[in-house]
């Protein structure tokens, strides 16, 4: 059973890990952080792997989402940060439009752990209040307020890069 | 819910495209779910020793041998009590301390401590807790808890019980039924009983006096 469950999970493992790392990715903003992260959440996953009767990747997904929010206020506490590296420039001046992109990944990057996994699940994953508060396992007004804070973050980012503010948020 | 041209949508998507490969093992994942299984299985194991050592009670260990008498002090409200415990055996000798303070409420237990070389050894004990029979609620009668240690392996042994004294409620295994520690704590009785099960186990057994438990339904 052991052997079979085993299987099972490499084969879950090596067809998902694409999409997951993509997740882990968004989350974290750096790839060596991104592959922690995923072999974190996989091992967790694994340790539970005979009782996930379904969807195991949406387990996997809410591991990845709680653990890199809680590891973030970890390493808040212990006022370590790691900051994702900022987009290189072009050479050249970008266009309004161009350097907006830019401005707004970066400014993404840079925000905590918890708004940028609310703007996550809101905007990428589509998903609606309810659903993103159970993931995170906070309550409703908590997903609205951290979307409200991060989209007011992104606004005020841009405007001190000279952006208009009107380019961001619904 | 999001317009499809949001440009948070699309700068989270440009950023999820710059991620690399996943550098990853599954086989690596899955021996650490393992070792993380095991670890939560140990700590269970643990919080239910934790839990099980606030009984206020005398403890005696038995490893199948004969037990010496044991100390028993009076036991006065507010005064640290010690009651120790050694037990001869063929194979070696267990000492077990237990130490407490009768309180108005009842009384709280301060530390458990076992030393000696025998058989047994408690490594990780599982503590579990039976009632002996069935008990109504606020059933006055004596009530016996055996306390049923499991040793691991073969070796001597030394070690004291972690304790977690605001933590008074103990779980009775295999019953809806919890028990609450109250009323004074009166005269011990000592019960002598142990079973040998091919040297793989040890068995305390205690006594609880009359009217120390209360037990109401959850």
């Amino acid at each position: 059973v052991d052997e079979r469950a085993r299987d099972e999970f490499a084969a879950f493992a090596a067809a998902r890990s694409g999409a997951l790392i993509r997740l882990a990715y968004v989350l974290t903003g750096d790839q060596h952080a991104a592959e922690d992260l995923l072999q974190t959440a996989l091992a967790k996953a694994a340790a539970r792997w005979g009782r996930i009767h379904s969807a195991p990747e949406a387990y996997v997904r809410q591991i990845m989402y709680r653990e890199q929010v809680s590891s973030w206020r970890r390493r808040a506490r212990r006022r370590e940060m790691t900051m994702a590296d900022l987009p290189d420039q072009a050479a050249a001046v970008p266009a309004a439009s161009e350097e907006t992109r830019l401005s707004l990944q970066a400014a993404l990057r840079a925000l905590p752990a918890g708004k940028r996994a609310v703007l996550v699940l809101r905007y990428l994953e589509d998903l609606p209040e309810a659903q993103v508060a159970d993931i995170l396992g906070c309550s409703v007004g908590t997903v609205r307020s951290q979307t409200h804070k991060a989209i007011t973050e992104l606004r005020s980012v841009l405007a001190s890069a000279g952006l208009t503010r009107t380019e961001v948020g619904p | 819910m999001n317009e499809p041209d949001n440009p948070i949508t699309h700068a989270l998507r440009e950023i999820a495209a710059q991620a690399g490969p996943p550098g990853l093992s599954a086989d690596a994942a899955w021996r650490a779910g393992r070792r993380r299984r095991l670890a939560a299985m140990a700590a269970a194991a643990a919080a239910i020793t934790a839990a099980a050592v606030l009984v206020p009670l005398a403890v005696h260990g038995v490893l199948g041998g004969t037990a010496a008498a044991p100390t028993s002090p009076a036991a006065v409200p507010g005064v640290v009590t010690t009651l120790s415990e050694t037990t001869s055996s063929p194979a070696g000798t267990m000492t077990v301390q237990v130490r407490f303070r009768p309180e108005r409420t009842g009384a709280r237990l301060l530390s458990i401590t076992y030393w000696g070389r025998s058989h047994a050894s408690v490594r990780h004990p599982a503590l579990v807790f039976a009632l002996s029979k069935p008990v109504a609620p606020h059933h006055t009668a004596l009530v016996d808890i055996a306390v049923k240690l499991t040793r691991s392996e073969l070796r001597h042994f030394a070690g004291s019980v972690p304790l977690r004294p605001s933590v008074r409620r103990l779980p009775v295994v295999a019953s809806t039924l919890t028990a609450f520690l109250g009323g004074p704590f009166g005269p011990m009785t000592h019960h002598e009983h142990s079973t040998m099960q091919n040297g793989k186990s040890s068995r305390f057994h205690v006594l609880i006096q009359e009217a120390l438990l209360i037990i109401v339904r959850e």
